[in-house]
């Protein structure tokens, strides 16, 4: 009605005057702007990216919109007045049915994904919302659905719940049990083998699982040492509050049967200001007794080697040497009571044989300080050390410097023999493999410990490379450092391209 | 006066051997024999040994301690050691204890004679391939006093003529019948015998001593 105008109500009977000019006009006005408005409302359907269709209640199509029309690649006129079929997948019908059915005023408002086939042949994933529109008595008048092509969403899902069972099956497949830590400390995901080794060792307290607190897990459990279960305590929170990246540690968590040996690692990540610590633990049990089993291996290795020597120097001192003398005193008697004239004729043979028998017992004796030095086993370690300092420079003009802190003690016989071989070893290594010219040994009793150390001048090598390079050498390293840690004692190693190579061994006097 | 022995060896043969070979001196005689180092000093005061020729390693006492304690009750009477080793350490040992002779058993039967002799007039002995300490290679007491050539045996003067000559270790070696090695150990004897460490010191030696070349 034109604005201003005054609703009257006339009486029957009283005279009404024909409509103004204006009402006229007002009235062409409104239905041009209804007309307008129902344009833009058009245009802006027809604008929708969404596809848009209604269909009445006996499933006749009543509207679809040209992005309907594209989308499943039919005209508007093919589709209008025809009933309506989903364009779905058959297996994908009955559900839609199903899901159609349930519009009702109470619940006017359906969403269903439909899958279909594209004009290229491809599977793509519609989103449809359904709308009812009912009437006074809640009858279905029409349906109107509008849909969202939501393809990549749902592939972009598939690969997630891909990727996410991928992570979850390889991380349950692991041995190691792993959790993942929120900030404070609360657990949020375990994996299998996390949860197998609380079930199979119910002595543990039960805050292991989702949802309680590692941090009060009272720090690793049983069976660990305080140190220990201190020192990760404080790794772990080195790593929570952002100290350092990772923090690992061997540790003993023996039951009440076994022992076992375990490794920790604990590593923080952040994604978009959201903090995780994720917390391995890795049964090494297997590793440590092999390193055991290895260790034991070369310690006997190392003591079988030394009683075989052992035993040919003793063969050798007890029973060729005393032979050769034997040897030579019955050529002198001979010598001594044969006639001038056969003395004459033979003398010079004695003598041959004299020489002969020199030069056996030298070979042997040779041999003999090759096995077991008898200065070592009679005057002892820092008398050996000079022993072999002569013979080194003799032979190869190595010089060897030795500074010993006197009165030195005798040790025991197979600390002095490891010490010795240590710097055997030490010695033929700077010679042969460094190239040195000289060396320093200082050996000293202090505080219940004997420290041997031994310096050369060579050319050095970086310790970091000494796993593969030179095997020889390395087997060497191995076995000096087991003649050490035989007797509870530490082997060190010091060295730097250049700057020659340190050996720094430590014996306690007493077990 | 002869001079009076005291044997000590645990082991039968070296002291039967040794027995004999002194035996035969006109000057010597053995007065006894002992097995180990207790029962030497058991027979000390019996026997009254003045030279004792003792083997350095035996059971129960061995004999550098055996030496310490002689030479502490007895210090007139000499010892000499008999050895298995040649280390400088080993022979250190020996002189601080008191020993004026170290002999290697190898060169026991040869030697101990002199060794004696040497030690029974107070000088120091040093046998056959133990290296002389250096204080005592300045008091030159181990050098007889005679001709440096005459310390030479005839085998040792054979072969330094063939030194002298320029022939090599292999080339005599094969003209006397001995292997190279016994040829340097001959080479080896005669020049510390002669105390020169060099060829051509040795041979400037031998010319000095009218020893020719042949050609």
């Amino acid at each position: 009605m034109h604005p201003g105008a005054e609703v009257r109500v006339v009486p029957e009977g009283v005279e009404v005057s024909p409509p103004e000019e204006d009402t006229v006009a007002a009235l062409r006005r409104e239905l041009a702007e209804l007309r307008q408005s129902e344009q833009r409302y058009r245009l802006l359907v027809e604008q929708q990216t969404e596809l848009i269709s209604r269909f009445a209640a006996d499933d006749t199509i009543t509207f679809v919109n040209d992005a309907f029309c594209r989308y499943f690649n039919k005209r508007r006129e093919e589709l209008v007045g025809q009933t309506w079929h989903p364009a779905a997948l058959p297996e994908d019908l009955p559900f839609i049915r199903e899901r159609l059915r349930i519009l009702s005023p109470a619940c006017p408002v359906v969403t269903i994904e439909i899958r279909n086939i594209s004009a290229t042949g491809e599977v793509r994933w519609v989103q449809f919302v359904n709308r009812g529109f009912f009437d006074g008595e809640e009858r279905l008048l029409e349906v109107q659905g509008v849909g969202r092509d939501i393809t990549e969403r749902k592939q972009a899902e598939l690969r997630i719940r891909l990727a996410e069972q991928f992570a979850r099956t390889t991380i349950d497949s692991l041995t190691a049990a792993i959790c993942v830590l929120e900030e404070d400390g609360t657990i949020i995901t375990v994996n299998e083998a996390w949860r197998g080794f609380f079930r199979e060792n119910p002595f543990v307290p039960n805050d292991g699982f989702v949802g309680g607190n590692y941090l009060t897990l009272s720090t690793l459990g049983h069976g660990v040492a305080a140190a220990e279960a201190a020192q990760f305590a404080a790794g772990l929170r080195g790593v929570m509050r952002g100290v350092r990246t990772t923090f690992r540690m061997e540790y003993a968590c023996h039951s009440p049967t076994e022992e076992r040996w375990f490794m920790v690692i604990a590593t923080r990540f952040t994604v978009e200001g959201l903090f995780r610590v994720v917390v391995t633990h890795e049964d090494i049990t297997a590793v440590k007794l092999a390193e055991d089993a290895l260790r034991r291996y070369s310690r006997r290795l190392v003591e079988a080697e030394e009683e075989a020597r052992k035993k040919l120097a003793m063969v050798l001192h007890d029973e060729i040497g005393p032979e050769l003398t034997d040897l030579g005193i019955i050529l002198a008697l001979i010598r001594q009571n044969l006639p001038p004239e056969e003395l004459e004729k033979l003398g010079d043979r004695f003598e041959d044989s004299g020489v002969l028998i020199e030069n056996i017992t030298r070979t042997v004796r040779g041999v003999m300080a090759e096995l077991r030095p008898p200065v070592l086993d009679d005057y002892g370690l820092p008398a050996a050390l000079r022993w072999q300092a002569e013979l080194m420079g003799k032979r190869t003009g190595f010089r060897v410097e030795l500074r010993v802190d006197e009165p030195f003690p005798r040790l025991t016989p197979d600390r002095e023999t490891a010490l010795f071989r240590i710097s055997q070893e030490a010695l033929t290594n700077s010679v042969k493999h460094a190239a040195a010219r000289h060396a320093t040994i200082s050996l000293r009793c202090r505080n219940g410990l004997v420290q041997l150390v031994i310096t050369d001048d060579g050319r050095g090598f970086a310790p970091s490379t000494t796993s593969f390079p030179r095997k020889k050498s390395t087997m060497g390293l191995t076995l000096m450092r087991e003649r050490a840690e035989a007797f509870g004692g530490r082997f060190q190693l010091a060295s730097e391209p250049g700057e020659g190579v340190t050996v720094t061994v430590e014996l306690p006097l007493e077990r | 006066m002869r001079i009076k022995i005291l044997l000590v060896d645990d082991h039968a043969v070296i002291r039967d051997g040794l027995r004999m070979i002194i035996g035969s001196e006109a000057d010597m005689v053995v007065a006894g024999e002992a097995s180990d180092g207790r029962d030497a000093l058991a027979c000390l005061e019996e026997l009254e040994p003045d030279v004792i020729v003792m083997d350095i390693a035996m059971p129960k006492l061995n004999g550098i301690e055996a030496t310490r304690l002689i030479r502490q009750r007895a210090p007139a009477i000499k010892v000499v050691i008999l050895s298995m080793h040649h280390t400088q350490e080993h022979l250190f040992q020996a002189l601080r204890a008191g020993a004026q002779g170290y002999l290697l058993k190898e060169s026991a039967g040869n030697e101990v004679v002199t060794a004696i002799r040497c030690v029974s007039t107070g000088k120091s002995y040093f046998g056959t391939g133990v290296e002389v300490p250096q204080e005592y290679l300045l008091a030159g007491d181990d050098l007889p006093p005679k001709s440096p050539l005459d310390t030479l045996s005839r085998r040792e003067r054979e072969i330094l003529q063939h030194v002298v000559e320029g022939k090599t270790s292999l080339e005599i070696s094969r003209l006397i019948g001995l292997s190279t090695k016994s040829v340097e150990t001959y080479r080896s004897r005669l020049m510390l015998k002669l105390r020169i460490n060099n060829i051509p010191t040795l041979v400037k030696f031998a010319l000095n001593h009218g020893i020719t070349t042949t050609d």
